[in-house]
């Protein structure tokens, strides 16, 4: 595996200007398992009436396989309309500098023009060896829609996946986004996801993250618009020689904006994982808020923590935090439970999945997505017991 | 007997701290031990619950006939031990739910009991905490975090009357507390107090006492007991001061 190997060689906190993560490097590999053949296998994926669904297949939209509101969405493949997209909203142009945008289907528009009455799965079902995601979603003013972003990967072999993601918010939305993974085999994970938030839009970003062999998650956010907010509540959970590697940078370019990063890792067994925040706030704009906390535990002696929260503040009027814990479990927490007859290997347990839970205790999440948060957590977590 | 110390020499980072110390307690009895600051009465209370970081050099711990001298700190729990923390610990993202359940079902599966059921949990959690006026709200925040000093003291009573021990060691359970909530505190000791269970009161003050009545005070010294005495040693400890003890 080509890509592994590359990947592999990626140092923690790892370089950040490779133009090639914007491509599809689908052409190195050979497709093993031809998706349209599993999709049948995967219908149980759709079967929850409290979604909706869009599905794409090793990258491509499939209309078929996808199950939309009446009205609100919209969803087109469209070269032009892609273009006109990146160049409307101010992205940079990375994208079409690097992407061979001859195959039509491989690139997704998603517009969403109205309020959503239940969240929307964006399934990702992922079968190839490499697979190379683009999704564009807009959405328009007063909208708001919840996407659980579900990587779901097939077959206990090495996958390589690049994910590029683009979101812009126009004014008065809200788009809350749960990232979520279903992997069989060693997964090597490229996440860039860039961001555009306009007046009193809202952002929220979820992750449990353990089922990775390596995963970056790089994320650009651009507060453009007063009252703007953008919040990121992660945790990565590694305990089997994984990297886990979050880079994220806000920029609050207008008053009134709001940042928040939480995310919190344990990580055992020869781990690694870095949490690089960079919030820049411009000068002449004021009554800007911004927070950043990062706090890891180091379960072995191999494992290793990057950590950097740094704000660049070039204003006088904000408010803002920045913290970063990492250690071993205190020894004295640990004889706590023991003195109430707590066995060792629970109270491990106990503390790693409380430090974890800690992330999501004040996310605008309902109760009980933020109960399945919690089961992603417990779930990963059962060999501490 | 319910505990038995004999001869018990212990030293941590290779200096002396406890030398050739005795203390026996039969169930039913109520335990004071006082003396000055840094002289190992904290000591004997972690030795007996199984903290690391002592050695035992010589002696032994004898709890119900079975010799816990070198057992784990958890399963002494499980088998009756119970300590009140001088300084309990904050443990944030940690719930007292999910902290006391695993507490009551360890020592629960140790006896061959299934675990306590949700409802019940609930009933005795909150039965107790009216007991000792703690506010409901407490109860559902994680381990101590942001607590006073006067709440940690009332959930380290909590949890010694949910888990139901046979040998409570209070180390300095009334530092820190004001009058009502040292009134509630003692009130809920001498309601635990049984003719099954034993309690040893580590304190330098005499005032928890006035409350809680001895049948025994020992002063210690030289990480040792120097002297033992009914209650009316207390009396004369806070009259005398320690010195004339030394």
């Amino acid at each position: 595996m080509i890509l592994n190997k590359i990947n592999a060689k990626l140092k923690l906190p790892s370089r950040r200007d490779e133009k090639w993560r914007y491509s599809d490097l689908k052409l190195l590999e050979i497709p093993d398992i031809k998706a349209s053949e599993l999709i049948r296998e995967y219908t149980f994926l759709t079967e929850d009436e409290n979604f909706y669904y869009i599905v794409l297949l090793n990258g491509k939209f499939s209309k078929e396989k996808s199950i939309l509101p009446k009205k609100g969405v919209e969803i087109s493949c469209s070269k032009d309309k892609i273009a006109n997209f990146n160049k409307e909203l101010g992205f940079e142009d990375k994208y079409q500098v690097s992407q061979n945008l001859d195959n039509n289907d491989h690139v997704v528009f998603i517009n969403i023009n109205d309020n959503i009455d239940k969240p929307v799965k964006l399934i990702k079902l992922i079968t190839s060896n490499s697979t190379f995601f683009t999704t564009f979603i807009r959405l328009e003013n007063n909208c708001s829609v919840k996407f659980y972003e579900d990587f779901i990967q097939h077959g206990e072999h090495d996958n390589f996946i690049n994910n590029v993601t683009r979101i812009n918010l126009s004014d008065n939305t809200n788009c809350q986004h749960v990232i979520q993974k279903d992997f069989e085999g060693d997964v090597s994970f490229i996440n860039t996801l860039e961001i555009i938030c306009n007046a009193y839009s809202i952002y929220e970003n979820y992750s449990v993250n353990a089922v990775d062999r390596s995963y970056r998650f790089e994320s650009e956010v651009h507060l453009n618009g007063k009252g703007a907010k953008a919040s990121f509540y992660g945790v990565n959970i590694a305990n089997n020689n994984q990297a886990y590697d979050i880079v994220i940078d806000v920029k609050h370019n207008a008053s009134n904006t709001f940042s928040n990063q939480h995310y919190n890792q344990v990580l055992d067994k020869n781990s690694s994982g870095s949490f690089y925040s960079n919030v820049e706030i411009s000068e002449l704009i004021s009554k800007v808020e911004a927070h950043q906390l990062n706090k890891n535990l180091l379960i072995d002696e191999k494992s290793v923590v990057y950590s950097r929260p740094m704000l660049d503040i070039n204003s006088d009027d904000v408010i803002c935090s920045h913290g970063s814990t990492t250690g071993n479990i205190d020894k004295e927490v640990l004889y706590y439970f023991a003195s109430r007859g707590i066995k060792l290997k629970y109270a491990k347990k106990l503390i790693i999945i409380g430090l974890l839970k800690s992330v999501f205790l004040n996310c605008k999440l309902d109760a009980l997505e933020v109960e399945g948060l919690y089961r992603r957590i417990v779930n990963n977590t059962e060999f501490y017991e | 007997m319910l505990l038995e110390v004999s001869n018990l020499s212990v030293s941590a980072n290779g200096k002396k701290i406890l030398a050739n110390l005795n203390l026996n307690i039969n169930k039913g009895e109520v335990h004071t031990i006082m003396g000055p600051n840094g002289i190992g009465k904290s000591t004997l209370a972690n030795v007996i619950t199984g903290k690391d970081g002592y050695d035992i050099t010589d002696g032994r711990i004898i709890l119900s006939s079975k010799d816990v001298s070198h057992i784990p700190s958890d399963e002494r729990a499980r088998l009756g031990i119970f300590m009140s923390f001088q300084h309990p610990i904050e443990i944030p993202g940690v719930s007292w739910n999910s902290f006391l359940k695993a507490s009551i079902n360890s020592v629960r599966k140790e006896h061959g009991k299934v675990d306590i059921t949700p409802t019940d949990f609930m009933k005795k959690l909150k039965e107790n905490a009216e007991l000792l006026e703690i506010d409901y709200k407490l109860l559902k925040r994680d381990v101590n975090h942001g607590f006073s000093g006067g709440e940690k003291k009332k959930f380290e009573i909590l949890q010694m009357l949910l888990l139901e021990p046979k040998l409570v060691i209070l180390d300095e359970i009334d530092s820190g507390l004001d009058v009502d909530a040292l009134r509630i505190i003692a009130k809920n000791i001498n309601n635990f107090r049984s003719k099954e269970n034993s309690i040893i009161i580590i304190t330098h003050y005499n005032r928890l006492l006035d409350y809680v009545i001895p049948d025994f005070v020992h002063i210690f010294s030289g990480g040792t007991i120097v002297k033992s005495g009914d209650k009316n040693l207390a009396k004369e400890v806070e009259e005398q001061g320690y010195d004339d003890f030394k």
